[in-house]
């Protein structure tokens, strides 16, 4: 993510003073660091609230040890409430650095951005997997929350008692104001602040009774003033707002800086979902006009889907000033996509899935490696933030469901670098191969902490992978020789999570009216209506298990030819039509069994990517092999789905008794 | 030629004289059928006696294990190999290499074809015991009739011709030039017919209302008769024979290899000792094995590996081979002087290799044990034959008192567990690079002729087989070895399947009410079911079946003091007796779970290959005792591709598990 990325890169690059306990692959040993004083909040009188069930069956089964996000999610859930400080009101470090001597976490401006991020995506985890792992740092964050809202409904941050929570003055990359502003009490008002919609929403679905309906309300109505309409068109007077600061109409609020001006997507993709949950189209209206200012009159996303340059202080080296930041992009995708689906705007869906492609044409999309920026001159390889790379999933699934199948791209990207992305073993930090001789940063004392930084990060997502290694290595720099700074931005865990939760959520179609369960991706999941057991990429297998009468389809991936495709029911063979990739199985009873059947088979495929040459070994639509390996972390370690024989992982399954459709 | 080892010799007579013309890869078009005989083949029992088809029975059931290494698999996989790579059409003789890089990978008829059949058909009983593996049972059976066939009525030796299979002349061998192709020859090289005796003591046991033991003590007698008797010492008098040849004392001595290749003979005899109590037989492997261990100029005082007067090369199998036979018969005699000259080999052997990950190199110069250079013949790969050897030379030792049980430990889990081929998704998946691979279109034509190859399922055939050439990170080796770039010699697979039911045995001991676990490896047993997540955590469960007491060894790499032991969930305390845990009484159906914590380390091993042949650099991720990772990798098919082992969470596999209903003796491979 461009902000927290550009935020994080500019403290550590800029500071290395003498107080500086970080330095070059070092780090002292540091517990998690106290405030520097009372921390501020704007509301010191918050509401009563409940304590947040997550109501569900829990039962221990035996699945095949193929890709399980359930199991992804309570992964990312240790991570999003373990790397957190408990002494700073429980406040996300904002990265990591694994590569360093030990590992640490730190803080900086970048946590005022993933509060909402965080908090949106925790309950989807707990809702995929059933996690009830630190659900003190939830209550905690829920009450920072209600703290933060002003009486205008917005969000607030200050630096009292944290200072990192600022940067010194005005930053153009994430549209901060500096603690030289004066103001003590700051809104930024995408990101963060926009996402808060969507956690305010969720909770209060679970606790109707709560503070949240009214919450939600406000923030609505907080966003509404400071949102300027023009015709068909919107945009926010300004990237941050404080209390006191007037909104003042301004035609050009975000200058060179059209960068800025991509970041409004937050607002709009927010605003949609703030009408899908509640039935408020004039939120939808506001999220149109929004992408209607950026794609028509920035033409952010351009007409032939092109992403356009994001101003003078996007990227670094060579290309400074002359590249697109891809996650930006990405969200403006989905922002396109997720006005359209409220509004039927074909135009916004053309432009959506315009860049969608375009994004994928400059990008790798066997693995779905998506670079950082895009650019017209190479001038060095970039790596792939996970943001991206989620968000071109949520697209491609986005896009799927509404009618423009894009399921195999998902599938790919999904078990391939998004997988990859996030952090799942801690071993190779410690197994003493480490070459540490690139890693450079510097942070200050009393903004980071080494207390078991490698275990509490685990589940987190990567901030600067290579294709072959979470760890991106100096090679992997925006244009020249970079040393290896941080490992995770947590922007990147917040993402990474999202996008876990979209394709668990949309892997599976039940239409309660029809009875019908339609199967869009064959992986691992549990489900009201039929548990899944995928032997991909083992073998060419997978098992429905159902769990009430329906009307069974599966869609069988591209790599497998329809006539080659085998089901059985309980043992007895069922002949599948096929509508398109849908298998279509037919009624099948409660308690029986479906089983599907086909050939799997490896190929190598030789990619250049960002400059680099790679040779994948692919069985079905997983990697399961690259050359050259990576050197820090390597990427697919993958031989044990090769030997063609299931091999399988004791797991407590979870079905939730909620379900956020609106989501 | 004389005095170079049996790979060696292979070798020179492969390439020595053509070393010109270049074939790049060759592809051949439709499937090669295996090949028929090229005339009638003659057997010299055209009459054997019949007997009843081998049972196998036991215990099989259904299980959830770890899925970490699991040698009753392997040995399943192993009868793959042994039963598919013959030939049927020609007295199921195996097939002599393997050419997996070729495309198709193609399967050779040669000269070590016949020389292989006993050493085949040793380890196939044992692997069925182990496994439970029902595969290719009439196969079995028919090999066991052409057994019996090649044997003399007359002087109970194993005879054979080449006629209808030409590919098995066996061309340097004085002993049999100018004998024409309808002649029978017996081979006392012992690799092959040394081997036949165990493997028909071992029908014996398990037969004996069969023609077996009958066999077996023709053969054996016939062995006897085949000795030059001197003192204290006894050597073969020749490498091979034909009927009615007399015995006469050789002018000179065999020294150096000749006398090495003397212990498959003694190996035999003292199997038959072993199963029927025959003092004489133990007494002349005694004094075989005194003279290739004191007298043969194989071995210095200090263990170091030689060749004779005259040669510079050591073969590392045939010495690893004699120190496996002069332990096996100092176990039986006392003999501590043999102990003490295989232990010196033994150690002598771990500096010439790699004793981290078990790497053994094909040959050691006399000036060793560090690697000099090149060999002439390009020996810069392993043979599995040393590997396999050194693995039961580590066994036995600790047998005897000499605690070697963790190098077996790494040994198996690494080297020994690559070199076995387990899958053949590397052939199919396209990433090979073979434009530089050049043949010598001669050296080829050795192999390739009409008639002397099949093409037919291959891969799938030869799973289970063993790397006749690995490298330090590669099962293929390298594309370009002076071998031709062969993958297996199937001397190797019968070695390496020897061992893996070797190893298998001595997982657990049980004698008196008391089980060992010397190995903390997947197991099921009359006694016990083990279960090993390692190197996945440091845990093992140790199902009771009967009422036992149970110590436990613990590897090299856990303290005592961390290993934390509950019966049931319960805490037990536990004492340590050296490495072993006691853990005390369980009752039937008990569960003792071990846990210790597991780490990684890294380190830098040096092992000779085609980027220097002193020596370069690898550098290896270890797991407890068992290798995760390795720089550079493979480029073929690359070893050590464990990275499921490294994130902490077991997986499982659905197994078969069998317990036989027979029991040998540990020390019996």
């Amino acid at each position: 993510m461009k902000t927290t990325c550009l935020t994080l890169l500019m403290i550590v690059l800029a500071t290395g003073s003498a107080r500086a306990q970080v330095s070059g692959s070092q780090a002292a040993d540091a517990p998690d660091p106290p405030p520097k004083g009372p921390i501020g909040y704007m509301n010191s009188d918050i509401p009563e609230f409940e304590t947040p069930q997550y109501p569900g069956e829990y039962y221990e089964a035996i699945v095949p040890a193929t890709l399980d996000l359930a199991e992804r999610a309570r992964l990312a859930a240790h991570a999003m409430t373990s790397m957190t400080n408990p002494l700073c009101d429980f406040e996300m470090y904002s990265g990591v650095g694994h590569m360093n001597d030990p590992p640490f976490m730190m803080h900086s401006s970048g946590g005022g951005t993933l509060h909402g991020k965080f908090m949106e995506v925790l309950p989807l985890m707990r809702t995929m997997s059933g996690s009830k792992e630190n659900m003190h740092v939830e209550m905690a964050w829920i009450k920072t929350l209600l703290k933060m809202q002003g009486k205008d409904g917005l969000l607030y941050v200050s630096p009292e008692g944290r200072p990192w929570m600022l940067p010194p003055q005005f930053e153009s990359a994430s549209g901060y104001p500096g603690r030289n502003d004066g103001y003590n009490y700051v809104c930024l008002l995408s990101y963060s602040t926009a996402r808060a919609l969507a956690v305010m929403l969720i909770y209060a679905q679970k606790d109707p009774g709560g503070p949240w309906s009214d919450a939600v309300t406000k923030l609505f109505s907080g966003y509404r003033k400071v949102i300027i309409e023009d015709g068909d068109m919107a945009h926010v007077y300004s990237t941050w707002t404080a209390p006191g600061k007037p909104v003042v109409k301004n035609d050009d609020p975000f200058g060179e800086h059209l960068y800025l001006a991509g970041s409004q997507a937050w607002i709009a993709q927010y605003l949609a979902i703030y009408d899908r949950a509640r039935n408020v189209p004039e939120a939808s209206r506001l999220a149109e006009k929004i992408m209607n200012y950026n794609m028509f009159k920035v033409n952010f996303n351009e007409a032939s889907g092109r992403f356009r340059f994001g101003g003078p202080e996007v990227g670094a080296g060579k290309i400074r000033g002359k590249c697109a930041h891809f996650h930006t992009h990405a969200m403006n995708i989905l922002g396109c996509l997720y006005v359209a689906m409220q509004t039927g705007n074909d135009k916004l869906l053309n432009r959506g899935l315009k860049a969608y492609e375009w994004g994928k044409s400059v990008s790798d999309t066997l693995v779905g490696f998506f670079p950082m920026v895009t650019y017209d001159e190479y001038a060095g390889a970039q790596t792939a933030e996970t943001c991206e790379v989620a968000d071109m999933v949520i697209a491609g699934l986005t896009l799927s469901k509404m009618g423009i199948d894009r399921w195999d791209d998902v599938d790919r990207w999904v078990r391939n670098q998004l997988a990859e992305n996030q952090l799942t073993w801690t071993a190779w930090i410690t197994d003493g191969r480490l070459d540490r001789t690139d890693v450079s940063i510097s942070i200050p004392q009393g903004e980071y902490t080494t207390a078991d930084a490698a275990q509490r990060s685990l589940g987190s997502f990567a901030g600067w992978p290579a294709p072959n290694d979470f760890v991106g290595s100096g090679d992997w720099g925006a244009g020249k020789k970079d040393p290896i700074t941080l490992t995770v931005m947590n922007c990147c865990t917040g993402s990474g999570a999202r996008g876990l939760y979209a394709v668990w959520r949309d892997m599976l179609d039940y239409n309660e009216e029809q009875k019908s369960l339609k199967v869009n991706l064959l992986l691992n999941r549990a489900s009201k209506w039929a548990d899944i057991d995928s032997h991909i990429p083992y073998t060419g297998r997978v098992d429905i298990r159902v769990k009430m009468k329906l009307d069974l389809r599966i869609r069988v991936p591209e790599w497998i030819q329809p006539d080659e495709v085998s089901i059985t029911i309980n043992g007895k063979p069922r002949e599948p039509e096929f509508d398109g990739r849908y298998a279509r199985v037919g009624w099948v009873g409660k308690g029986r069994e479906v089983v599907m059947t086909f050939p799997i088979s490896e190929r190598s495929e030789k990619r250049t990517i960002e400059g680099f040459d790679y040779t994948f070994i692919v069985r079905g639509n997983d990697v399961v092999h690259v050359d050259p390996p990576g050197r820090h972390c390597p990427m697919y370690q993958r031989s044990h789905y090769r030997g063609g024989e299931t091999l399988y992982t004791k797991v407590t399954r979870f079905v939730s008794d909620e379900n956020f459709s609106w989501w | 030629m004389k005095n170079h080892p049996p790979g060696a010799r292979l070798f020179m007579f492969i390439v020595s004289p053509f070393m010109s013309g270049v074939l790049d890869c060759f592809a051949g078009p439709d499937v090669i059928p295996d090949p028929t005989p090229q005339a009638t083949i003659e057997y010299i029992n055209p009459d054997p006696p019949t007997f009843k088809t081998p049972e196998y029975p036991g215990e099989r059931y259904e299980a959830l294990v770890p899925a970490t290494l699991d040698l009753a698999e392997r040995c399943a996989l192993a009868i793959n190999y042994l039963t598919e790579t013959l030939n049927p059409n020609c007295g199921y003789i195996p097939y002599s290499f393997v050419d997996h890089l070729a495309d198709p990978p193609a399967m050779y008829q040669h000269n070590q074809g016949i020389m292989i059949f006993g050493k085949f058909m040793q380890p196939i009983p044992l692997l069925r015991v182990a496994s439970g593996s029902r595969q290719n049972l009439d196969i079995e059976t028919e090999m066991l009739k052409v057994v019996l066939s090649m044997q003399n009525p007359d002087d109970g030796l194993i005879y054979w011709s080449i006629k209808g299979r030409p590919w098995e002349k066996w061309i340097w061998d004085n002993a049999v030039q100018g004998l024409g192709e309808e002649a029978q020859i017996a081979y006392l090289d012992g690799f092959g017919n040394g081997r036949l005796l165990s493997a028909l003591c071992h029908y014996a046991q398990k037969d004996p209302k069969g023609p077996w033991r009958k066999a077996a003590r023709r053969l054996n007698e016939g062995f006897k008769r085949m000795l030059i008797v001197e003192g204290d010492t006894a050597y073969r008098f020749s490498k091979a024979t034909v009927p009615e040849k007399p015995v006469v004392k050789p002018e000179e001595k065999p020294l150096g290899q000749s006398a090495g290749e003397n212990a498959w003979m003694a190996l035999g005899l003292l199997r038959y000792h072993q199963a029927f109590e025959d003092p004489e037989s133990l007494d002349l492997a005694h004094k075989i094995m005194r003279y290739i261990m004191r007298d043969g100029q194989f071995f210095t005082e200090d263990g170091r590996f030689i060749n004779g007067p005259t040669g510079n090369w050591a073969h590392f199998h045939t010495h690893t081979m004699d120190m496996l036979v002069a332990l096996c018969v100092s176990e039986r005699t006392g003999d501590r002087d043999l102990l003490d000259r295989a232990l010196k080999g033994f150690e002598y052997g771990i500096h010439a290799g790699e004793g981290l990950v078990g790497f053994f190199p094909e040959a050691v110069h006399e000036s060793g044990p560090e690697p000099t250079g090149t060999h002439g013949y390009g020996y810069l790969t392993s043979e599995h034959c040393e590997v396999a050897d050194m693995v039961s030379v580590g066994i036995m030792l600790s047998h005897l008192g000499v605690d070697k049980w963790d190098d077996v430990d790494r040994w198996v889990r690494n080297q020994m567990a690559e070199d076995q081929l387990t899958w053949t998704g590397w052939l199919t998946d396209g990433h090979m690079d073979l434009s530089n691979r050049k043949i010598p279109a001669e050296r080829l034509a050795m192999f390739r002729h009409d008639g002397w190859f099949t093409t037919d399922r291959v891969p799938e055939r030869t799973l289970g087989g063993f790397s006749g050439w690995p490298g330090a990170n590669d099962w293929a080796g390298h594309a370009n070895t002076p071998h031709i770039g062969l993958t297996i010699m199937n001397c190797c697979s019968a070695n390496g399947s020897r061992t893996l039911h070797h190893v298998w045995r001595n997982i657990v001991h049980y004698q008196d009410g008391k089980l060992r676990v010397n190995l903390l490896l997947n197991r099921a047993s009359k006694w016990a079911d083990i279960d090993s997540y390692i190197p996945y955590t440091g845990r093992v469960d140790v199902k009771a079946k009967r009422k036992l007491d149970l110590e436990i060894r613990i590897p090299d790499w856990t303290s005592p003091d961390q290993v934390r032991c509950t019966v049931d969930g319960k805490a037990r305390p536990i004492s340590f007796n050296g490495r072993y845990a006691q853990i005390g009484r369980l009752k039937k159906k008990q569960t003792a779970s071990l846990n210790f914590p597991i780490t990684e380390r890294t380190e830098t091993v040096k092992i000779q290959d085609e980027r220097n042949p002193l020596g370069s650099d690898y550098t290896v991720v270890i797991r407890g005792n068992t290798v995760v990772s390795i720089d550079p990798q493979g480029q073929y098919c690359p070893f050590y591709q464990r990275g499921h082992y490294r994130t902490g969470n077991p997986l499982y596999k659905k197994t078969e598990r069998f317990v036989s209903d027979e029991d040998y003796d540990p020390s019996w491979f």
